[in-house]
């Protein structure tokens, strides 16, 4: 068909230009036998630029290289594929090969050659030399974990400049090592984050740092040796420093850090950018205990998440504490049309409770201001709800955190880690944001004690959690909830459980209706506050092992299981390791954790 | 067409099924762009051996039925960092710094990614818990660091995670 014909029929039918061109090409290829050349003198360009860093040789002369092999396959005659061994004869080559490979002869390659020109002899460590690119080199270095990686930094100015680029880079800005961050800022790094500590002697300079990058800082306590107590930013250093980054977005504050600085440093600074406000705070750190709080009176106009940690001394001096819970909630209202995500954290070290002495006024404001911040905390719209009540709350406060948490439709993220039954109120609100944002919720971990003085146990039933189609990590461990009909947990997407499980539910949680869980956590169910039932048999272990093909981790209670039978079982069995719970699960040394490495597990159920 | 020719950089041509080099991103690319047609058609490895490519293919031809690794779940470790590895591979991945080299090497340009990762796998665990002199001696490195360079360096990794 000629080219015109073609060309008018494209027309006609209005079909693309590539379709026209694919035809046109196949049409010149059939004639005049060029587009195998062409096509795969492109290839070899595009392959060029995909690897030019593998082969830093061919870059010499990657015309020669290119030229070289199309002639090479332009010079293949069919004469020489007609030479070419039948499928058979080279399906017994490879096979020989495959058994003769250990001993195979050193061949002589393209690249070994290249590569001795450059080297005197090939080695391994040519991997980390120029001639290879950095992908290879990172998918090594980043099978290693921070340790190993800066030992290897040691090894080269080639080994470091490698690793580097798979690091994270948070340097510190202290008096002691000005010089040394000077050296490493004229390296070049991205400097992502910024740790500010003890900066009393050495003065900021106005002109700034360099830091103008610098997303998120962290003010850390230091203590020099010989020093009594920990020292921070002078109020001159912050505020110049604050002046060059006024762009940060995450900001750590820790009380003992900043007894130096003025007490309204963070009141009144101007940090459009701010979107996380991280706030760690110990009332008997001295002045920097204000410096942390006064920053919740400022507003921000990006802020999305604020993480409060304020902790008392059981021998602090409560009465003069400012009313930090009230601001917290303003803080709320102000900043509601940023803030998805509320995380505080009260802890008072034990069972005092800061405000126990004055439950009724513990917010100091009248009662208008009261019930106009509750209404206004209902126009709150948060993602995630973290919050640690203290064991005994103040009524006034306590009535605001659980207006916030009621008025929450769209949570994915729900925990309180220490629930406890004086303030059981709070549980029933919890119940109420479970039900109210059933379609977003992925995690819910409530934590705590309800164990009751009068033996009356506190129930609660999962149908209310069968719409909950997206949870993912489900921990309802208080100690004296009864959790029934744990049928009705959603089972296609849980992948974390953790529950007081009585003899019935662990039968069910072996009999592999969660497919996808990948982390299994087991209480025993208590039938008095103190007395565990044992609760799983070895049985019921190696049913869990089979029925629960994606996990991983299971964790037990030593004392109520048959833990002699399963530990013996997991230290003969390859891809079991029984270790102990790692310190963040925060769940105590009678338990115990059991590794699973699912590729390396093969045991056979039958027998 | 179930078969095609690969031609290693020592001019040798090495006949293989399509099926089992699928594997390889490269290779698939340049079948599919060179618009081979039979089984005679060749394909040029000029950076590929003729001795590291027939590893290649013992290693493809164990793996072809392997199914394609997804990695979509954020919780999963990375997989540089999974360290299962099969008892068939341990052996394949036993052989000199020379050969792990052509072949790590071959990996990355045919881009095989299973076999890119356990070439880095076997070479990592090489490094894991030598000190930098243990380092330098195996790999047979020469330190270009001065001892003001190595103070930078460990004042440095106070200031290092991971990313």
């Amino acid at each position: 068909m000629p080219p015109r014909l073609l060309l008018v029929g494209w027309r006609r039918m209005g079909v693309g230009w590539l379709f026209f061109w694919l035809l046109l090409r196949q049409f010149l290829s059939n004639i005049f036998g060029i587009r195998r050349k062409r096509m795969e003198k492109k290839q070899h360009q595009e392959l060029q630029q995909q690897h030019e860093s593998f082969s830093k040789v061919d870059e010499d002369s990657p015309e020669a290289m290119e030229d070289s092999v199309i002639s090479d396959f332009e010079d293949m005659s069919d004469d020489d594929q007609e030479e070419e061994m039948s499928d058979h004869d080279q399906d017994q080559e490879m096979l020989d090969h495959d058994q003769e490979e250990e001993q195979c002869a050193e061949p002589v390659t393209g690249t070994e050659v290249a590569v001795a020109e450059k080297t005197d002899g090939k080695m391994l460590k040519d991997i980390f030399e120029i001639l290879i690119p950095g992908d290879i080199t990172r998918l090594i270095f980043n099978r290693l974990d921070t340790e190993e990686r800066e030992e290897a930094r040691l090894v080269s100015k080639r080994w470091a400049e490698l690793i580097d680029s798979t690091l994270k880079w948070k340097p510190y800005l202290y008096d002691h090592g000005i010089k040394e961050l000077k050296r490493f800022i004229r390296k070049g790094y991205p400097i992502d984050e910024l740790n500010v500590s003890k900066l009393q002697g050495f003065v900021y300079p106005e002109s700034g740092m360099g830091f103008v990058k610098v997303r998120a800082i962290h003010f850390l306590p230091f203590k020099d040796r010989g020093e009594k107590k920990y020292r921070g930013i002078s109020s001159d250093n912050l505020r110049n420093m604050m002046l060059e980054l006024k762009n940060v977005e995450e900001i750590h504050l820790h009380s003992m850090a900043l007894n130096e600085a003025d007490k309204l440093s963070f009141q009144s600074m101007d940090l459009p950018m701010l979107k996380s406000l991280e706030i760690s705070t110990l009332d008997t750190d001295g002045p920097g205990f204000d410096v942390c709080l006064k920053a919740i009176d400022n507003t921000y106009p990006s802020l999305v998440q604020l993480r409060a940690s304020i902790f008392f001394d059981v021998d602090g001096e409560l009465i003069e504490l400012p009313p930090y819970y009230k601001n917290i909630f303003q803080f709320c209202v102000r900043h509601k049309e940023t803030l998805r995500d509320f995380h505080v954290d009260f802890n008072t070290g034990g069972y005092v409770e800061p405000m126990a002495a004055d439950l009724t006024e513990d917010l100091e404001m009248s009662a208008e201001e009261f019930l106009q911040l509750k209404t206004e905390l209902t126009s709150v719209r948060l993602d995630k709800f973290v919050m640690a009540p203290t064991v005994y709350e103040g009524q006034n406060r306590f009535t605001l955190a659980c207006t916030l948490l009621e008025s929450q439709k769209y949570l994915t993220v729900l925990k309180i880690p220490n629930l406890h039954r004086c303030n059981k109120t709070m549980w029933t609100h919890v119940k109420a944001a479970i039900s109210q944002c059933s379609s977003t919720l992925t995690t819910i971990v409530i934590q705590g004690c309800f164990c009751p003085s009068d033996g009356i146990m506190e129930h609660y039933s999962c149908t209310a959690l069968h719409s909950c189609r997206n949870l993912k990590d489900l921990q309802l461990s208080v100690c004296g909830l009864i959790v029934g009909d744990i049928q009705h947990i959603p089972r296609q997407s849980l992948q974390i459980l953790d529950l007081n499980l009585d003899r019935d539910q662990l039968a069910f949680v072996a009999d592999g209706h969660f497919k996808e869980l990948r982390k299994l956590i087991i209480r025993p169910k208590k039938s008095e506050a103190d007395s565990p039932i044992p609760a799983m048999t070895f049985t019921q272990f190696l049913k869990i092992l089979k029925n629960l093909p994606a996990l991983t981790n299971l964790v037990m209670y030593t004392k109520a299981t048959e833990w002699k039978k399963v530990k013996k079982f997991s230290v003969r069995n390859i891809g079991l390791v029984v270790t102990k719970c790692p310190e963040e699960m925060e769940i105590g040394p009678k338990y115990q954790m059991i590794t699973i490495n699912r590729s390396m597990f093969q045991y056979n159920f039958e027998s | 067409m179930p078969f095609v020719n690969l031609e290693s950089s020592d001019g040798d041509l090495v006949k293989v099924d399509v099926d089992v080099i699928k594997c390889s991103v490269t290779i698939n690319a340049l079948i599919e762009h060179l618009g081979l047609e039979d089984d005679n058609e060749v394909v040029p490895l000029q950076n590929v051996g003729t001795e590291t490519l027939h590893k290649v293919l013992a290693w493809a031809k164990h793996h072809k039925d392997d199914l394609p690794s997804v990695d979509d779940d954020e919780d999963d470790p990375p997989r540089e960092r999974r360290t299962d590895i099969t008892t068939w591979d341990a052996n394949f991945i036993k052989m000199e710094q020379i050969q792990l080299f052509d072949l790590i090497l071959a990996a990355n340009y045919l881009d095989i990614s299973g076999l890119l990762d356990l070439g880095c796998k076997i070479v990592a665990d090489m490094i894991k818990g030598k000190t930098a002199d243990e380092i330098r001696t195996m790999f047979n490195i020469v330190n270009d660091l001065t001892p003001q360079e190595q103070e930078q360096i460990r004042k440095e990794n106070e200031w290092c995670e991971e990313k």
